[in-house]
């Protein structure tokens, strides 16, 4: 048992992972601004009497959002997650991106409307400003402070599903599943993928009663980790999960989904060797390399077993 | 062939946390888990980063109807259009958000349209904006196809003659 314990938080991760995380971090930062919510640039242009500041916004000396403060923010951002992403030193770097995106989040949300989606994703941030410099495809160095870390952000990512139903229960009672939500939903934000379904009232009935057990059962996902290829494919549902609920409503939860990247074992992937192996391959199928020692015991596989 | 032991073995001065170290690690994992839970049950959005999950959380009646809001403004040429969140960066939720403090005082309206002309400052100025909302009656959780429209909240410029 306590050995189940140890294994839940402190499983050793490779540092590899830790490497790949903090690319794909700052590729969201780059990516989000422009294409996924473009609104908050735009909250630059908002009279200071539409802020209405969060208990943070109110508690920290910090000073309502205006043109250049949102300005700053985005290129304070943009120019720290570079580094992050290149692995220069990413953790100074990393503080940097913290804050200025917790900033960021703050001009988000600060104008009557909060999302959740990307609660995971600064749990993300927060524990790789305290993760050590790692290169991509190291699988030698495992760390169990890593390993905690990726498990804070992973106990928030099953957070943003389990309690959500929670919320449910609480401002729309217990009885949510049977109301007319996901109808009013496609109303709202249907798209050719769902707009039909509602002629089929019954079925999205029992969609939204599988939404309930889905995320209350989101859990398993955790307790599961000694078995790594039970836990890949739960991962690869909830992908998939989120693919349809994009193709019904274009909502993506994008951060969550970057976030949730460091479930897989990402210190796999190795740029470099990919490219050596590709520019070999060109060459002549005589010289491609041998693959790097594939019998080797698998670390994530066998650690906690 | 490495045995995992002996990749351990081989280790940057992260590798092991100690009994010390663990207590800590695993109290601030409870902590994030207890706040997020908190906010779950008893907080509201003021919380942030802490807040409840709420997306889609409220329930619709399958017989009643579902409403849709907008905002729309008429401008000094007299032409009426729709205000988008890429015509005046507030998202449709953010003015849902502050809803009852528009229509309790429909004056707040004019921060809209500044909005609108700093994002568009070369486009005609407006002098009215409206706060809409279509219905769409449901039936046992089926559209009708009956709709109405409400203006819940209008703000005309002073002076202004539309």
């Amino acid at each position: 048992m306590t050995r189940y314990v140890n294994g839940f938080f402190f499983t050793p991760v490779a540092l590899g992972r830790v490497a790949a995380m903090r690319f794909l971090a700052g590729l969201f930062v780059w990516i989000e601004w422009w294409a996924y919510k473009p609104f908050i640039i735009q909250h630059r242009f908002l009279p200071e009497d539409l802020y209405q500041p969060l208990l943070v916004g109110r508690l920290l000396p910090i000073p309502a959002p205006n043109y250049w403060i949102v300005t700053g923010t985005l290129v304070v951002m943009l120019a720290a997650a570079l580094p992050v992403m290149f692995g220069y030193r990413p953790r100074l770097f990393g503080w940097i991106l913290f804050i200025a995106y917790f900033e960021w989040m703050l001009i988000y949300n600060s104008y009557g409307k909060v999302d959740h989606a990307s609660f995971g994703f600064m749990a993300l941030l927060l524990v790789l400003c305290m993760m050590p410099e790692a290169r991509w495809g190291d699988r030698e160095h495992l760390s169990e402070r890593v390993g905690w870390g990726f498990n804070l952000v992973q106990i928030a990512v099953v957070c943003t599903y389990f309690l959500s139903t929670w919320s449910k229960f609480r401002y729309g009672g217990f009885d949510w599943a049977n109301s007319g939500v996901f109808t009013w939903a496609i109303i709202r934000r249907g798209t050719v993928f769902s707009d039909w379904l509602l002629d089929f009232p019954e079925l999205l009935h029992a969609a939204q009663w599988g939404m309930v057990a889905f995320e209350l059962l989101t859990p398993l996902v955790l307790f599961v980790y000694p078995w790594k290829r039970l836990q890949y494919s739960i991962i690869a549902f909830f992908y998939a999960f989120h693919v349809a609920i994009f193709a019904a409503l274009t909502i993506s939860f994008l951060p969550h989904l970057f976030a949730m990247a460091c479930f897989l074992p990402l210190e796999r992937i190795d740029p470099k060797d990919l490219a050596r192996r590709a520019r070999a391959k060109l060459k002549g199928p005589k010289d491609i390399p041998p693959a790097r020692d594939r019998d080797e015991a698998d670390p994530e596989l066998t650690a906690a077993g | 062939m490495a045995h995992p032991c002996h990749t351990l073995a081989v280790d940057t001065q992260y590798a092991k946390v100690r009994p010390a170290g663990r207590a800590v690690r695993i109290t601030i994992s409870m902590v994030v888990l207890a706040l997020v839970t908190a906010t779950t049950f008893w907080g509201g959005d003021d919380f942030f980063p802490f807040a409840p999950f709420k997306m889609y959380s409220f329930s619709k009646e399958l017989d009643g109807w579902a409403g849709s809001t907008r905002v729309e403004a008429v401008n000094e040429e007299g032409e009426r259009f729709s205000l988008t969140e890429a015509a005046t960066g507030f998202r449709r939720a953010e003015l849902e958000g502050q809803k009852s403090r528009f229509v309790e005082d429909p004056t707040l309206l004019e921060y809209i349209a500044q909005a609108y002309e700093n994002t568009n400052p070369d486009k005609p100025e407006i002098v009215t904006v409206e706060i809409i909302e279509r219905r769409y009656r449901l039936e046992d959780g089926h559209q009708t196809g009956e709709v109405t429209e409400i203006v819940e909240a209008t703000y005309t410029r002073e002076g202004a003659d539309a």
